[in-house]
């Protein structure tokens, strides 16, 4: 053993090394993709504008340029709501895939959507609030409560946190319908919320929620080496060192905060926190230190490139992103589905 | 059953390879261990000793399994200590302690599509930061761990694809990786073939040997723990019903008390071990 | 018995067949449980007959039942109320029973027409109707039977490789779910207010208004599925166990597996399409009959009496007791539902759920 430590190839760093030349490539790859669905996001829509003119509108803006105008008061606000609620969507998704080791989780499915739902609905029809940052505040302690709630009836047991997520979604999800049947002017407000775009939020809320989506980004990564351990089990994790509940309660913090955001941005979006830490994992495989990273650059590549793809199939008009998203979403996961393996539940 | 003896053909065991070894004595001090409030081991007092291959054998839910783990601290003591040459092991990191005791728990997962070498290379989490930057350390300890259980040729091979025998192996890989003084192994041998069993604890027995590795199983295989132990701890309904030495502890009278099972026990012709041979109600024995 | 029983001594204080005894006591179990909600239900209903605009103290509403009575009393008892209590009765026990059948078949206590995207493919075939073809009445049923068959042929299509694996309908079904449940709110979202309110409140189910001829039909076709479902019944104790152990029992898995989710559709089909997908009744009802019985086994009676019970409650509390106003059967189904289920949960200190 001692002799052949001294033996000058590795394998076993070879291998690692190659590994992570294939990664590296993969996320910039994922990284170019997202770089071309930006400039898309500013370019295309109801009025195409060409990137040099793109370009200008962003370095040298001409007051009055209409051009202009839209790149930087309707596209660059659309743009920068997509890459923020998308990373955050991605990472959260993966984070509550990672802590559940249950392949359908995501903050939909543990009922975190319709908690900032309803928080929003009683903002707009009980207490009067109409504008998008107002709705953030609610959409915030929504989510946070119903992951509270979840979270201490099912915490540690996957299936049952699974099943403790549907029931707390059969629970608010009536709440949500009671207010809106009862309040038409608040429905009026709901529905068009509740599809998910990235529309309507200014400028101004990005810059109130951006620090969410770093400190949540930014716990996400802090926690991804220990999320693999986790992928070994409770017990492996514990007993390589881990302090497994501290584990899940950072990454129910950073969960809040980033489903929270998500959601406050641009409405309950389903299938992005579910799609692509799947797709993620197929592209760099088991370890967090790269799913993490890599879906929060997937992320945003197909929640804004859902919303480009919305400015384009119709003629005269848009699909918003939530539904987009979930029409490319949905195959993602029938594939994930129909894949040799799947785990859990 | 204090007195502790050396395995008797325990060859030159190289311990200047490690200079100064650290104390890895377990003890167990009055511990009580249960779920849900429901007992399962109360006061225990326990002494595994540094440097053997102690297996921890008894019939199916004494509490041999939760004894490991309550001793890895996987599970919280209900009463009573832990401590490791001498130090309370309450008192360490979880991340301390993982740097000096490696555990093997039962249920152990492994994510879908993950490599054998990416696998082994997590048991170097507790040297690791926050971050987990993987240092030529890491490597150098990944690649002994690999080359010791002999799944080195496997390292690029994903972990599903393995078979069980080899997928164990892995496992231990990933545990040796750790580089901890003294090894918990919870059933190692679970679902393989008589074969892979041999095979197994002959590698465990082989780390013991050239490395001073101090290995605690569990066992089901009564046989096999004879053979391989140098320290025997039969377990019954959370007691310890005898200790020591396979050859003085494993005899009629004690397999009797701890299974229930009249047996006889004879020496094993390989290795002068005892063997436990079982009498039953079709075949006791009376006509051979 | 053989002779290696035989020759086992009788244990001190067992009772001399432990088979036997837990069999009865499982049966007695069996038998409280059902009576105790048979007793439940039928006071649930005579309350509901009792209760209205017109409030008949229940010897009157009794009375009026059997024919007894004034005009006015037979034609408010057996016009206006009794329609609606069988109409809920009906449509709970459906879903009830579709429900265990699900959660059973598929081994995974989440499956439900509400988790599985079979009740969002049911509402977003009638709003599709109502919104994009101007369509109304029975053609709206029919739209909400085809979408619940579409996405359920869809789901099975997608998740069929070698044979249904539970996992993977499930996590296809979750899929469909979801993209139903976002076209359905970019519908909603893009139509005219009023349109998209009435639409909402299909999407809500209510029990009040099927009636007559209507009523006959969804009872037929209710009780046609449900003797289907007890044909297939025999083979719900074996799957429990998983497909390795069941084939080596002699039950056919794929065929069994496909008869039971067939059935389980249809019988969310016929519901939903009359009543609108009541939520989650398919999900809670059958958790809460398991853990009533508690026998590890499918609970498919009790599940059809525990569904018929939350629906007929969720009418009554709907009806006269919540906020002031009639709220729409589908939404009290969730709020009574979900909080006991939750409760149930929260109290489960056991490991294992499924």
């Amino acid at each position: 053993m001692s002799a052949t430590t001294d033996v000058a190839p590795r394998p076993a760093a070879a291998l690692v090394a190659r590994r992570t030349r294939g990664r590296l490539l993969v996320v910039a790859a994922t990284v170019a993709v997202l770089a071309v669905v930006v400039v898309a996001s500013l370019a295309l829509g109801v009025r195409d504008i060409d990137v040099a003119t793109v370009w200008q509108a962003l370095t040298h803006p001409v007051a009055g340029n209409v051009d202009h105008d839209v790149v930087r008061d309707q596209r660059v606000p659309r743009t920068l709501v997509g890459l923020a609620a998308g990373t955050a969507l991605g990472i959260a998704g993966t984070l509550v895939q990672g802590v559940t080791r249950n392949p359908i989780a995501d903050p939909g499915l543990l009922g975190l959507n319709s908690g900032a739902s309803l928080a929003v609905v009683v903002a707009v029809s009980m207490l009067g609030v109409s504008s998008p940052l107002g709705f953030v505040w609610f959409a915030f302690a929504g989510t946070a409560a119903a992951a509270l709630l979840v979270f201490s009836i099912g915490s540690g047991q996957p299936v049952k946190l699974a099943l403790v997520g549907a029931t707390v979604t059969a629970l608010i999800t009536p709440l949500i319908t009671l207010v809106l049947l009862r309040d038409p002017e608040a429905f009026n407000m709901y529905r068009f919320w509740a599809v998910g775009s990235l529309t309507g939020r200014g400028m101004e809320t990005i810059t109130v929620l951006w620090p969410f989506v770093a400190v949540g980004v930014v716990l996400a990564g802090a926690l991804a080496h220990r999320l693999s351990m986790l992928a070994l089990g409770d017990d492996v994790a514990s007993a390589l060192g881990q302090r497994v509940g501290v584990t899940r309660g950072l990454a129910a913090v950073a969960v809040i905060l980033l489903a929270g955001t998500a959601t406050a941005l641009a409405g309950p979006i389903a299938l992005v926190g579910l799609a692509v830490p799947h797709a993620a994992r197929r592209l760099v495989g088991t370890d967090y230190r790269w799913i993490v990273p890599l879906t929060a650059v997937l992320g945003p590549v197909m929640l804004l490139g859902a919303d480009v793809i919305g400015r384009l199939v119709l003629p005269h008009s848009e699909l918003e992103a939530g539904v987009v998203a979930a029409a490319i979403g949905a195959p993602v996961l029938v594939a994930v589905a129909r894949g040799k393996t799947v785990a859990g539940v | 059953m204090t007195d502790v003896h050396r395995p008797a053909p325990a060859p030159a065991r190289p311990a200047a390879t490690r200079e100064a070894a650290p104390d890895v004595t377990l003890r167990a001090h009055g511990v009580s261990l249960g779920y849900d409030g429901r007992r399962v081991i109360d006061g225990l007092d326990l002494e595994l000793p540094a440097g053997s291959v102690t297996a921890i054998v008894g019939p199916n839910a004494c509490g041999k399994s939760t004894l490991l783990r309550g001793l890895a601290r996987l599970h919280p003591l209900d009463g009573g200590s832990v401590t490791l040459g001498g130090e309370d092991v309450g008192a360490l990191s979880r991340k301390e302690l993982a740097k000096r005791v490696g555990v093997l728990p039962q249920s152990s997962i492994a994510p879908d599509g993950v490599r054998v070498a990416e696998l082994v290379a997590r048991g170097r989490y507790p040297h690791q930061g926050w971050f987990g930057r993987h240092s030529s350390t890491d490597d150098g300890a990944v690649l002994r761990a690999l080359e010791a259980t002999g799944v080195a040729d496997l390292a690029d091979r994903p972990v599903a694809e393995l078979s069980g025998g080899q997928r164990q192996r892995v496992w231990i890989a990933m545990v040796l990786a750790q580089e901890t003084d003294i090894v918990l192994l919870d059933e190692p041998t679970t679902y393989l073939d008589l074969a892979h069993q041999v095979d197994l604890l002959d590698l465990l027995t082989e780390l013991n040997r050239t490395h001073g590795t101090t290995v605690v199983m569990v066992l089901h295989e009564l046989n096999l723990a004879a053979r391989y132990a140098d320290h025997l701890v039969v377990m019954s309904a959370g007691q310890v019903v005898a200790e020591g030495r396979p050859g003085d502890v494993l005899t009629a009278a004690s397999v009797h008390a701890a299974f229930g099972l009249r047996a006889r026990v004879v020496p094993d012709p390989v290795s002068g071990t005892p063997l436990v041979v079982p009498l039953g109600r079709t075949h006791d024995g009376a006509t051979t | 018995m053989t002779a290696e029983l035989a020759a086992r001594p009788a244990a001190p204080g067992l009772p001399a067949d432990p088979v036997a005894t837990l069999r009865h006591r499982r049966r007695r179990r069996l038998a409280l449980v059902v009576a105790t909600l048979a007793v439940l239900l039928v006071a649930m209903a005579t309350l509901a007959l009792t209760l209205g605009e017109a409030s008949l103290a229940p010897g009157r509403a009794l009375a009026a039942l059997f024919g007894a009575g004034s005009d006015a009393d037979v034609f408010v008892v057996h016009r206006l109320r009794l329609p609606r209590i069988e109409t809920a009765v009906l449509a709970g026990a459906s879903f009830g029973l579709a429900g265990a059948l699900f959660q059973t078949t598929l081994r995974n206590p989440l499956a439900s027409p509400d988790i599985l995207g079979i009740a969002s493919g049911a509402s977003l075939g009638a709003v599709t109707a109502m919104l994009v073809l101007g369509l109304t009445g029975l053609a709206v049923s029919g739209a909400a039977f085809a979408g619940a068959l579409v996405v359920a042929l869809l789901i099975w299509l997608f998740a069929w490789r070698q044979g249904l694996h539970s996992i993977r309908f499930v996590l296809v079904g979750v899929g469909f779910a979801y993209l139903c449940s976002s076209l359905l709110a970019w519908l909603l979202a893009s139509v005219e207010i009023r349109a998209a309110q009435s639409a909402l409140v299909w999407t809500v189910g209510s029990v009040a208004d099927v009636r007559g001829a209507d009523l006959v039909t969804f009872a037929v076709a209710a009780l046609v599925l449900g003797a289907g479902v007890a044909l297939a019944s025999r083979w719900q104790g074996p799957l429990a166990l998983g497909d390795d152990n069941a084939r080596a029992l002699g039950v056919p898995v794929d065929a069994a597996r496909v008869t039971s989710l067939l059935l389980a559709v249809g019988l969310v089909g016929v519901a939903t399409s009359f009543v609108g997908p009541l939520a989650f009744v398919a999900l809670v009802a059958p958790a809460i009959a398991r853990r009533l019985l508690d026998d590890g086994g499918a609970a498919l009676v009790v599940s059809v009496l525990t569904g018929a019970l939350l629906v007929l409650a969720a009418d009554v509390v709907g009806q006269h007791l919540l906020f002031g106003v009639e709220a729409p059967t589908g939404i009290v189904t969730g709020l009574i539902g979900a909080p006991y289920l939750l409760w149930l949960l929260a109290t489960d200190r056991r490991k294992a759920l499924a």
